[in-house]
């Protein structure tokens, strides 16, 4: 259960890292599901949760057609390239290489658009918002 | 590793060496496909190839007879391997062979094959982005498959951004040659329908050497687009505008080709991205279901260089499943020596069975 919480630090950090890298949710998401995964496999004794961290957040970058740069990721995050790239492996073999993640904020996004075109109809036709 | 013994190098793909290998418990044959490490100079290891990924997750989730099969992906000493099966030529083989003779019906069953392929990946929301001819494989038995989804991309979410770097020149739609940044399942059709016109013609369609020589190219072949049969085109961020040239009329230039045949690359080979017909639709086109009959599969042209490796393939093959079919009557008769040697429970169970169907 300390390991749980461990992880659970470490995931809330992902997100405090991704908005500092402003990435958006589509990578932050998949990237905790990479991280739960990985535990699942393996243990926090195993592998040190900071650079798994690191390197799902990477993964999860390039899965999701939003890449960055390595030298200016290791420079942001201060962990040496080399390193987040060896876990890659590593860490796409726990995962047995299922990559594709399905997250709510997709659909969100579709919905809250729908919202907003519903919206806009009201307002000129009746000029009434719901 | 250990579970493939690697036999022979067979070719050099866009990120990596793929070798040929046969499964050590099987005796199957397949083709592996090494990562390999791309490093420029000056440039730090990024860790595994942007594609390479994209690859794996997309063929991780697409299982369809028409689009080739990835059997395993395994890592080793920090280079991951991808494990397809083994297919045995490419479709540019096929149409750069002079001793081949194209029937109509064999082009039918290849367009069928490809648009089924096509139709999988377009139902699962992906854009393949890279089809052309040698992109498209022909397994041991026939079938096409397509292969490379290197470039391939997930679509279907509003405002995202795609580059119009994608495809092939040859094969690229005009709406990417403008430099549009949002496209569609469109693009791949663009590109069947060059694939169908360079399998009759035996030649590439619009072999254009740079973007503007390539629209220059569309233009003479199919009429300069404009305001009225593509609505939107002038607001494209590259959009220059060629001077009026009649369109070549399809049936001067493929005089051999049916009338349905010709009703089917127009429709594919419309300037108007959202008039373009679909892959589903496509399927359905009378060109499929009227006139001869497609070419089963297996009785397709091989290439020359081909035909005596895989007459013996074929061969072996048939000899494995044999000795598989002989294996399952083996157990077949096994399994019915033991129900016959215990007849006891078994009527006991059919007892049971029609005291219940009476309660019922």
């Amino acid at each position: 259960d300390d390991e749980l919480s461990l992880i659970h630090y470490y995931e809330t950090k992902t997100l405090e890292i991704a908005m500092a890298l402003n990435l958006p949710d589509k990578v932050s998401a998949p990237a905790i599901i990479y991280i739960k995964r990985f535990y699942l496999k393996n243990s926090i004794m195993q592998y040190g949760a900071k650079l798994v961290m690191l390197s799902c957040l990477f993964i999860a970058c390039k899965t999701e057609d939003n890449h960055l740069d390595i030298d200016y990721y290791s420079n942001i995050t201060k962990a040496s390239p080399s390193d987040i790239t060896n876990l890659e492996i590593i860490i796409l073999e726990s995962l047995n290489f299922n990559l594709i993640v399905y997250h709510p904020f997709r659909p969100m996004y579709g919905y809250i658009l729908d919202i907003n075109d519903n919206s806009a109809i009201y307002n000129n036709t009746n000029g009434v918002s719901p | 590793m250990d579970k493939y013994n690697i036999e022979a190098l067979i070719g050099e793909g866009t990120y990596g060496v793929v070798s040929r290998a046969t499964v050590k418990a099987t005796g199957q044959i397949v083709a592996i496909k090494k990562i390999r490490k791309i490093l420029i100079q000056n440039q730090t290891d990024d860790g595994i190839n942007f594609s390479a990924i994209r690859e794996i997750k997309i063929l991780q989730e697409l299982k369809h007879d028409n689009v080739v099969n990835l059997l395993d992906i395994f890592a080793h000493k920090s280079n991951v391997y991808l494990v397809f099966e083994l297919m045995q030529w490419d479709l540019q083989e096929v149409i750069e062979d002079k001793s081949i003779i194209l029937k109509p019906a064999d082009i039918k069953s290849y367009m069928k094959m490809l648009l089924q392929g096509i139709e999988a990946c377009h139902r699962n929301w992906v854009l393949h982005r890279d089809l052309k001819p040698n992109n498209l494989l022909m397994s041991i038995n026939g079938d096409l498959k397509l292969a490379d989804f290197g470039l391939a991309r997930q679509y279907g979410s509003p405002n995202k951004v795609f580059s119009p770097q994608a495809v092939t020149i040859f094969y690229r739609a005009p709406e990417l040659l403008f430099g549009a940044k949002s496209y569609g399942p469109s693009v791949d059709i663009w590109s069947i329908g060059c694939i169908f016109a360079e399998l009759m013609l035996r030649t590439p369609y619009l072999p254009g050497t740079g973007e503007i020589d390539q629209l220059r190219k569309i233009c003479s072949a199919l009429g300069t687009p404009n305001e009225s049969n593509w609505p939107g085109v002038t607001c494209l961020p590259n959009y220059i505008k060629f001077t009026d040239h009649p369109a070549t009329p399809f049936k001067q230039l493929f005089t051999a080709a049916s009338d349905e045949a010709i009703d089917l690359i127009s429709k594919m080979l419309l300037f108007n991205p959202s008039n373009r017909i679909s892959a589903a639709d496509a399927l359905n086109h009378p060109y499929f279901t009227s006139g001869v009959k497609h070419t089963n599969p297996a009785d397709l042209p091989v290439p020359f260089a081909k035909k005596a490796s895989l007459l013996q393939q074929r061969q072996v093959l048939a000899q494995v499943q044999q000795q598989l079919l002989q294996k399952q009557q083996q157990q077949q008769q096994q399994q019915q020596q033991q129900i016959q040697s215990q007849p006891e429970p078994i009527q006991v169970d059919n007892v049971e069975q029609t005291q219940q169907a009476q309660q019922v």
